[in-house]
């Protein structure tokens, strides 16, 4: 089994943070802005060379605390500063994303990396369908639409016009050609079953995110037996699941930690108005919204875009055990993990990376 | 899509079977539509050839490119890439480079009866040809899409090789 270290490049006062979504951008300060991608660049570094054998990127906008709206950008960036390491790009949001500029840009990563890249497909959060102005009905849609259009952008060698249900360009001619062919390492990070069957149907792999090993375990065996009757089954690479870590030297220090950021109600995930949070689930479910219901709820915030808990606390030995059982119950080859709790600064993250690497990782790699 | 100012003939040859009525029905507010070359009279006209209909308007426009004013190929099996080609196939594939007219070949994404490899030779003989994928339909695209093909051929069939150009308004609020 391989670790991936999530890139979140956070803001490094992002403990400060009202719970709410969007973050006002009055939060920013430019030279703390400035040192926080420094520290972030770092972690990537020490990550690689502590034995993480990818480092990831992720689509989150306006939020200091996964710091990477455009995440091409950090990737390239980082992708000159880590020498060996895989890129994952997990984003692009495909609804949210112009399907032949995001071509474009995996392309080019793909080249600048010589063939490092790794480009995951995915919805994203309820809360980033309002980012762009997307209709969250139109969500899974235009994300299907959206990954078709990337890979024959890909794999056509001459100018092509694309008549789509929501995309048409009549002129397609993606420079340059990707490195790895006919097109890079790709994955679909969904818990849905459309989007689990289109990747067994094109040979894609699947990333799962932030779900009990149970729930992913069902994922990925209803994904195996897709890729089974498609006449082929998985790498170990093309299986990963995301999840968010608190690692401690032992169990009792990293509960300790645990219960005090729950103490002091910092949770993980980000706040959108109860109403918001209403229309788009509904919306996206394809239900009739009735306004009057949704203003007679509650005013007050619900979690919309973040787990309830992390998915690993504990000291080495136990998250090494946690994270076993996703391998063993569920076939992950990567486990790719979000150091950057809100409360955490740059020095206990890179603490946390030391230890990963010395305790839990070298016994990663021997299953 | 076709202004109201269009006019002309439009010919159409279904080797399908089954997908020139959706076509048909859609291109006739702009178009005299007939169903053979015999009925287009003396003008010069349009030939649309859907499946296997597409290689007799294929060898249509090779023998009067002074009537075949623009071709248009819907889900063609005139050609099979390479590895699979009968005699005809590779007769008509060497033949690509001297279609005079300009020429769109549309497929459906998910047509399994033609290699997709294809769009590829068309648009690479073929002197002046545009190529396109229709999403979310397989070799029976009038029944798939019906609109996006219309659309599609209806424009091409107006603008030629200019449909590139977008010509929709963004204006959201003038």
């Amino acid at each position: 089994m391989k670790a991936s270290y999530l890139g979140a490049m956070g803001y490094a006062h992002r403990r400060d943070f009202p719970p709410t979504w969007p973050t006002p951008p009055s939060y920013s300060d430019p030279a703390t802005s400035v040192q926080s991608y420094q520290e972030g660049i770092e972690e990537c570094e020490f990550a690689e060379e502590m034995g993480f054998e990818w480092v990831s990127f992720s689509e989150h906008h306006y939020s200091g605390r996964i710091a990477t709206g455009t995440p091409a950008v950090m990737a390239a960036a980082i992708a000159e500063r880590c020498k060996t390491v895989k890129i994952a790009m997990l984003g692009p949001l495909m609804p949210l994303n112009n399907p032949v500029r995001a071509a474009e840009e995996l392309t080019l990563l793909d080249n600048l990396t010589k063939g490092r890249l790794v480009m995951g497909f995915l919805r994203g959060t309820p809360n980033e369908d309002q980012v762009y102005g997307v209709n969250p009905a139109e969500g899974r849609g235009r994300m299907l639409e959206g990954m078709d259009l990337i890979l024959k952008a890909m794999t056509e060698p001459e100018p092509f016009s694309w008549e789509g249900q929501y995309y048409q360009y009549r002129t397609v001619a993606v420079w340059p050609r990707p490195v790895q062919q006919p097109f890079p390492a790709a994955l679909v990070a969904t818990r849905t079953d459309d989007a689990v069957r289109y990747a067994a149907e094109h040979n894609l792999g699947l990333g799962v995110s932030f779900i009990p090993v149970e729930d992913t375990g069902r994922i990925a065996d209803k994904y195996r037996a897709w890729c089974d009757e498609n006449g082929w089954q998985p790498q170990p690479d093309q299986m990963v699941y995301r999840g968010s870590i608190y690692l401690a030297e032992t169990d009792a220090l990293a509960q300790e930690w645990f219960d005090r950021q729950t103490d002091q109600g910092r949770a993980p995930g980000m706040a959108l108005r109860s109403s918001v949070s209403q229309v788009i689930q509904a919306t996206r479910a394809g239900q009739d919204v009735d306004y009057r219901n949704v203003f007679a709820g509650s005013a007050s915030g619900d979690i919309v875009g973040g787990a309830p808990g992390l998915t690993f606390v504990g000291g080495p030995d136990k998250v090494f055990n946690e994270i076993k059982a996703y391998h063993d119950r569920c076939g992950m080859g990567i486990i790719d993990l979000f150091f950057q709790q809100p409360s955490l600064t740059h020095a206990d993250v890179m603490q946390e990376i030391d230890l990963f690497g010395r305790e839990v990782l070298p016994r990663l790699k021997e299953l | 899509m076709a202004t109201a100012e269009s006019t002309g003939t439009v010919v159409i040859l279904d080797g399908a079977a089954g997908q020139s009525p959706p076509l048909r029905d859609g291109l006739s507010a702009h178009w005299r539509v007939v169903e053979s070359t015999d009925a287009a009279g003396s003008e010069r006209y349009g030939l649309v050839g859907i499946s296997n209909g597409a290689n007799a308007a294929l060898r249509h426009a090779l023998a009067n490119p002074e009537t075949a004013d623009v071709l248009v190929l819907v889900s063609p099996t005139a050609i099979r890439p390479s590895g699979d080609a009968n005699g005809d196939a590779a007769e008509m594939e060497a033949r690509l480079s001297d279609v005079q007219c300009p020429t769109l070949v549309v497929f459906g994404q998910e047509d399994r009866s033609v290699q997709p490899e294809a769009a590829s030779i068309y648009r690479e003989r073929i002197p002046n040809c545009n190529i396109a994928f229709v999403y979310a339909a397989g070799h029976d695209i009038a029944t798939d899409r019906p609109q996006a093909l219309v659309n599609l051929v209806s424009d091409y069939l107006e603008r030629r090789e200019t449909f590139i150009v977008q010509n929709r308004s963004g204006v959201i609020n003038p």
